[in-house]
């Protein structure tokens, strides 16, 4: 008898931990906004949120949006180390894919997503697709299996009500890194990292805020762009091409760039024109203007037009200069 | 006989399959993407790959002592895996290995380093799918 209920016992234990290691496994994705009432003009934040037992490297996701309600301003992701990759986006889907060079836990909010409310409507916020994503052995993306998808719909109610633009708020998220790792981080302790971020962004945004009051020489500056020291200005390095390694803080807008002496950035570079192209500020955000050379941004050809610009952008001029844009 | 050149900034293998899908003769293309190929006459299914690129294909008829020349083509980068799609988890691919030197699929510039000259590549074609048609 006593056999019978040790081995009974045994059974009940083995069985509690299967539960348990299965509860643990379960990884899902999910969709969430910050509220579901906005006036026109105002900031929507959706948030795409997942939990995983398995740490992971990479996600993606894409939302589908009523481009007549809405327009998408950027997106970021909240995971340390979780960098965005600039892919080409189409008019009514967010398209978004964040990887790490490292494992990460993840167990919250993964990415969140910034539009504008357009004008007085009701609409949807669509988790149209997500994945998880690891690095398999061979070194590519492999999605993990068996992801479950949560809550794939946010209906919102935008009032036709218009309040003053609404400025970005300071992100704190990062593009992908395009200087070469540094050596090794000592073993800090997760505390003291976390108190390294809140100062780093507690400083990021007392800087933003006074660029929106004004105190920036962004409007009333009458010198050229100069290498960049820190500064909350928008940038743009150099990363490829024969004036690789230069960086540019655009402290007169608007910034013409080109290969003759009249331009505010300079290209000595046989594949750029005199006058290629011009960056400009208009409604709280920065344009790229092609002025007749070749230009693409993040792949994407700009031809005779202007195309807003986002922190982490990748902008070609010809064949071979390469420039990041920061904001 | 079949010559023709394809395009890639990665060395690129040109095969000829039969009707069942089998390969008859490969051949790797010179450095600047020249080829040349010899099968016996009938018509062959010409397939030209390059490792994280997406593959060209289309039909062509050799026959017997003549030589057959097909247009050159462009293959386009940002296929890391070969599924024949250029899609979000290929761009992940180069993320996660950034400023590392394999898988070689994800160095599409073949400069031995994976990074943003890689990703603007496979940007230039995100949402491509395979095989281009190569007639």
């Amino acid at each position: 008898m006593k056999s019978v209920t040790a081995l009974s016992l045994a059974i009940l234990l083995a069985l509690a931990i299967v539960v348990n290691v299965s509860a643990q496994s379960t990884e899902s994705i999910w969709l969430t906004a910050n509220t579901t009432a906005y006036k026109t003009g105002e900031t929507v934040i959706a948030v795409v949120n997942a939990t995983s037992a398995t740490p992971i490297q990479g996600f993606t996701f894409q939302i589908r949006y009523d481009p007549a309600c809405l327009r998408p301003v950027n997106a970021v992701s909240t995971i340390p180390g979780m960098n965005a990759l600039p892919l080409p986006q189409i008019s009514g889907l967010a398209d978004g894919s964040y990887a790490s060079t490292t494992p990460q836990t993840v167990n919250g909010a993964l990415a969140e997503v910034r539009f504008t409310a357009l004008k007085g409507c009701q609409t949807n916020l669509t988790l149209e697709s997500a994945a998880l994503a690891v690095r398999n052995a061979e070194g590519f993306a492999a999605p993990l299996p068996s992801v479950a998808i949560g809550e794939k719909n946010v209906a919102l109610m935008i009032d036709k009500e218009v309040v003053s633009a609404q400025s970005p708020e300071t992100l704190a998220g990062s593009v992908l890194p395009l200087e070469p790792p540094a050596a090794s981080a000592p073993n800090y302790s997760g505390w003291l990292i976390a108190l390294l971020l809140a100062v780093i962004v507690g400083v990021m945004y007392g800087a933003f805020k006074l660029f929106q009051i004004g105190t920036s020489p962004v409007s009333t500056s009458t010198s050229r762009p100069t290498f960049s020291e820190p500064s909350q200005l928008p940038t743009l390095q150099i990363k490829h091409g024969p004036n690789a390694g230069k960086n540019f803080t655009l402290n007169k807008l608007p910034c013409f760039i080109g290969r003759d002496p009249i331009n505010e950035i300079r290209l000595d570079d046989p594949h750029i024109i005199g006058q290629h192209a011009k960056i400009f500020e208009k409604d709280n955000g920065y344009y790229l203007m092609d002025l007749g050379g070749e230009t693409f941004i993040n792949g994407q050809v700009v031809r005779r037009g202007s195309t807003i610009l986002k922190s982490g952008d990748v902008v070609r001029l010809g064949k071979s200069a390469l420039l990041v844009f920061g904001s | 006989m079949l010559t023709g050149q394809v395009l890639a900034g990665k060395p690129v293998t040109v095969g000829l399959y039969d009707a069942t899908n089998t390969l008859v003769t490969s051949v790797a293309a010179n450095a600047n993407g020249t080829f040349s190929l010899t099968a016996p006459a009938g018509t062959y299914t010409v397939r030209a790959t390059a490792s994280g690129f997406l593959s060209a294909q289309g039909s062509t008829t050799l026959t017997s002592g003549g030589t057959s020349t097909i247009p050159t083509i462009t293959l386009l980068a940002g296929d890391l895996d070969g599924n024949n799609v250029i899609d979000q988890l290929d761009a992940l691919t180069i993320g996660m290995n950034y400023n590392a030197a394999s898988p070689a699929a994800a160095d599409l510039n073949n400069d031995g380093v994976i990074n943003v000259l890689d990703l603007e590549l496979l940007a230039q074609n995100y949402r491509e799918t395979g095989p281009t048609v190569w007639q």
